[in-house]
């Protein structure tokens, strides 16, 4: 297991400087000069942009930028906001815990219907019921999060007023606070991967329970909540987890639009307003921080395939 | 006779004042006794697009972020009208002849919120440091400033643009930061306006408490304001319905939505803002001063107002609204909608199968998006085929300015105050950035702007404007459409006062606002 992790960790490396370095490039396609904003826009000198330019070294070669940026991004530097205060990481880490509690939240909520629904339907096939969890989470599936966050605004904020719409509040300024301003975005983020959830272990668990050692757990007269809780459920759990891995890291960098709705300042907002400004380090500190967040979850989904399904270490 | 009809007379007037008194010290008292003093307003903003995380005016680059920091900064002149500029940090001033030297004279007894005066030399101070940011170019033209007394401040301009100069001043140029915060305003701003920072989290809230040592304090009936982040739109209609805030700013395609809910109100003041399309002129089809001549005629200006603002705003069919120094009233009715028209026009002027370009309009603009569907259909009726591209607000400057894609671009003129002229220096003027870049420059219109900039007095600014105004229309320089009025929504149930909407986009007012108790 120690030999699998370190080969992993090992392939990570040239991984993420290959990250990096798409990153850095992929910005510079973005169109436009943000020293020609910085100078005032439609109000521009051309001396003030050269001054500009200069000074963040934007003058500079591709290679020599890139170099620079890569130094200070591995020391934790992701450089200064072109147009905002403080530091690039320090707003991160800022807006890092809004995004981390939205994915965690939707996370919660996936489980919270995918594994009792998944299990319903995957221990009565084609039963009412089955049927009716596999209309449900087709339904889970095809609404939009965006759709479903509307709705629940109206229902739970307009009409009965018992939930907020918008804003954030810390969880040590008020843990009470903090679960309000939840429920709804991540019901909004959580309830597509919950039915993505409940599919796949459905699926997983009607293959498990159709396997030989099940049929002989049920003849040596095992009782059949312990053939799924003991025998079934951890065979089944490996597909369902590297869905739920991957259903996390997207969430991690897929929230902006839940974010806005709400009004939530999570690092999905950040990245928009970067984008309408054209903030370079800002760009490219978050899409770096997701794709190393992306690549960490992935390997811990990976390690915990691994223990799960031993066979995988020896590939 | 005579002397008893005098008599009746001033018996009449006094009953008149005293009942005038009564009713006014009637209404004060109502006010006085709604008015919770602890009340604090939730205002909603889309903070990361309104305000730019700074709230010094030497470094901010969002010239949005006025709207927070005018509470916490005074201005040298106030605004609040479309047609005046009023006293602030300074009580009154003077222009000498040639335009060139501008007199201040302070307020006495004015002071900043940690106590120190607001003095001539604090004065001086905060607009030098000002004048280094490269945004301020109306502080470019100060030669020197004097400060004969502690309450006089003399400007010394290299042009003469004092009414220019005056007007910049009732914005974030002209805000006067306390000696000791010089430094730190970005962060811990110090100024003499109504209201103090009191917390800020980025992107999420500003909040700001009454300043006890402004001498606007009276004035201002809030506790405090709280600038909540709520994305604007439909996020921030669904806030104030929710009771989460207490006031919007609100966009016409909201104004239904909001005017049908009893529990909420709506209030309006007429703005100089108008959206317009820009036309670049130094190629074809636009170089042809026909061809723009005839586009004025291919758009339904009562139409889009009808469509887009819900009827209620005033067509512009030159750049100038009514009751404005610059406003022609031969003009009125005279840019209507006449395709047949523009289509003669076209062919005479060697287009008779008709005008073909391309329009850019901000993508995702909901104002903009409705009505570029309408335009398109109107000038097709016209002879112009309208090809829409839509692109991100920010890449508009590039897009537009600088790599010069499109032969037109639907956008908003920000015209609010008497400085009528603040648009045409951009667009028509040498060095100029639109004028650059569309290849707009008029000298003729450039000299008007001159002779109109050099004064705030509608007298000498009207005139040479009114002559501008007729000059944009005749040659077809820009396509005005419609006055964009400035709107907020508020929940009538809490705020009282009644609120009145600000003059201009990125502006607010919350003079005489309150909460109710």
């Amino acid at each position: 297991m120690v030999g699998f992790i370190a080969r992993r960790l090992l392939a990570l490396v040239p991984l993420l400087l290959l990250i990096s370095f798409g990153v850095f490039a992929l910005v510079l396609l973005i169109p436009g000069d943000p020293a020609v904003t910085l100078a005032g826009g439609t109000k521009a000198n051309p001396a003030e942009i050269i001054r500009i330019r200069h000074q963040l070294h934007l003058d500079q070669s591709f290679l020599a930028q890139y170099g620079r940026w890569l130094g200070h991004a591995l020391s934790g530097d992701l450089g200064r906001p072109l147009f905002l205060r403080g530091s690039v990481t320090s707003a991160i880490g800022d807006r890092f815990p809004v995004t981390l509690s939205l994915a965690l939240g939707a996370v919660f909520v996936s489980l919270l219907i995918g594994i009792p629904a998944g299990i319903l339907a995957g221990t009565h096939p084609g039963t009412w019921l089955d049927r009716f969890m596999t209309v449900g989470s087709s339904l889970g599936v095809a609404v939009p999060d965006f759709w479903l966050a509307m709705i629940l605004v109206v229902l739970f904020a307009v009409q009965i007023h018992l939930l907020p719409s918008i804003g954030w509040v810390p969880l040590h300024t008020s843990p009470g606070q903090w679960l309000e301003h939840l429920i709804l975005p991540c019901i909004a983020l959580g309830l597509a991967g919950g039915a993505t959830l409940a599919r796949q272990l459905r699926g997983s668990l009607i293959d498990v329970l159709d396997q030989d050692y099940i049929r002989t757990a049920r003849a040596m007269g095992l009782r059949e909540r312990e053939i799924i809780s003991r025998l079934a459920l951890k065979n089944a759990a490996a597909p369902t987890m590297t869905i739920l891995g991957l259903q996390f890291a997207y969430l991690l960098g897929g929230t902006f639009i839940i974010e806005q709705i709400f009004s939530m300042p999570g690092i999905g907002s950040y990245m928009l307003q970067a984008i309408s400004t054209k903030d370079l380090p800002i760009i490219q500190g978050v899409v770096l921080v997701t794709a190393v967040i992306f690549v960490l979850v992935n390997l811990a989904v990976d390690i915990g395939y691994a223990y799960l399904n031993p066979k995988v270490q020896l590939t | 006779m005579k002397r008893s009809r005098r008599t009746a007379l001033i018996a009449t007037i006094a009953t008149f004042v005293v009942a005038a008194a009564l009713t006014t010290t009637g209404a004060d008292a109502a006010t006085r006794s709604a008015v919770n003093p602890n009340g604090v307003l939730k205002y909603a903003r889309d903070l990361p697009n309104a305000f730019g995380d700074n709230f010094d005016p030497a470094t901010e680059v969002n010239d949005c972020s006025y709207g927070v920091t005018n509470l916490i900064f005074e201005s040298l002149t106030r605004d609040g009208s479309n047609t005046k500029v009023s006293g602030g940090v300074a009580e009154s001033w003077e222009v000498d002849a040639s335009h060139t030297t501008v007199t201040m004279h302070l307020r006495q007894g004015n002071v900043f919120s940690d106590g120190t005066p607001v003095d001539a030399n604090a004065v001086k101070a905060s607009i030098l440091n000002i004048k280094k940011s490269p945004l301020r170019t109306s502080l470019a033209i100060i030669t020197t400033i004097d400060t004969p007394d502690p309450n006089t401040v003399v400007f010394h301009l290299s042009k003469p643009v004092a009414g220019d100069f005056l007007w910049a001043l009732t914005y974030i140029d002209g805000q006067i930061v306390a000696p000791s915060a010089l430094t730190t305003a970005d962060s811990k701003p110090v100024g003499s306006g109504p209201f103090m920072l009191s917390t800020y989290r980025p992107d999420q809230l500003i909040s700001l408490k009454k300043n006890p040592k402004s001498r606007l304090a009276s004035q201002y009936k809030l506790a405090g304001v709280d600038f909540v982040q709520v994305g604007s739109g439909p996020q921030a209609v669904t806030a104030l319905k929710s009771d989460q805030v207490d006031m919007i700013d609100l966009r016409p395609e909201d104004y239904p939505t909001v005017k049908a809910d009893p529990k909420l109100a709506i209030s309006t003041t007429p703005s100089l803002d108008y959206t317009m399309i820009q036309l670049r002129q130094d190629r074809a089809p636009f170089d042809n001063d026909k061809v723009r001549a005839a586009l004025e005629f291919a758009v339904d200006r009562q139409e889009i107002d009808r469509v887009v603002y819900n009827g209620r705003n005033e067509v512009a069919d030159q750049p100038f609204p009514k009751g404005t120094a610059g406003h022609d009233p031969a003009l009125s009715g005279k840019y209507s909608y006449q395709p047949k028209k523009a289509k003669k026009m076209l062919a005479a002027a060697g287009f008779a199968k008709g005008v073909s370009f391309d329009m850019v309009i901000p993508a995702g603009a909901p104002t903009f998006e409705r009505m570029a569907p309408l335009l398109k259909n109107e000038m097709a009726r016209a002879g112009f085929t309208v090809n829409i591209k839509r692109v991100p607000g920010g890449q508009i400057l590039d897009t537009v300015y600088l790599h010069k894609e499109s032969n037109a671009f639907l956008s908003v003129a920000l015209t609010n105050g008497p400085a009528l002229w603040n648009n045409f220096q951009s667009n028509y003027s040498q060095g100029g950035f639109v004028a650059a870049t569309m290849g707009s420059r008029r000298p003729e219109i450039e000299a008007l702007v001159s002779e109109a900039r050099v004064s705030l007095d509608p007298k000498v600014f009207g005139p040479p404007m009114l002559k501008a105004g007729r000059l944009i229309m005749q040659e077809g320089l820009e396509v005005p459409l419609v006055f964009e009025q400035g709107m907020v929504a508020y929940n009538k149930a809490r705020v009282g006062g009644p609120p009145k909407a600000p003059i201009g986009s990125c502006r607010s007012n919350l003079e005489g606002v309150f909460i109710k108790k």
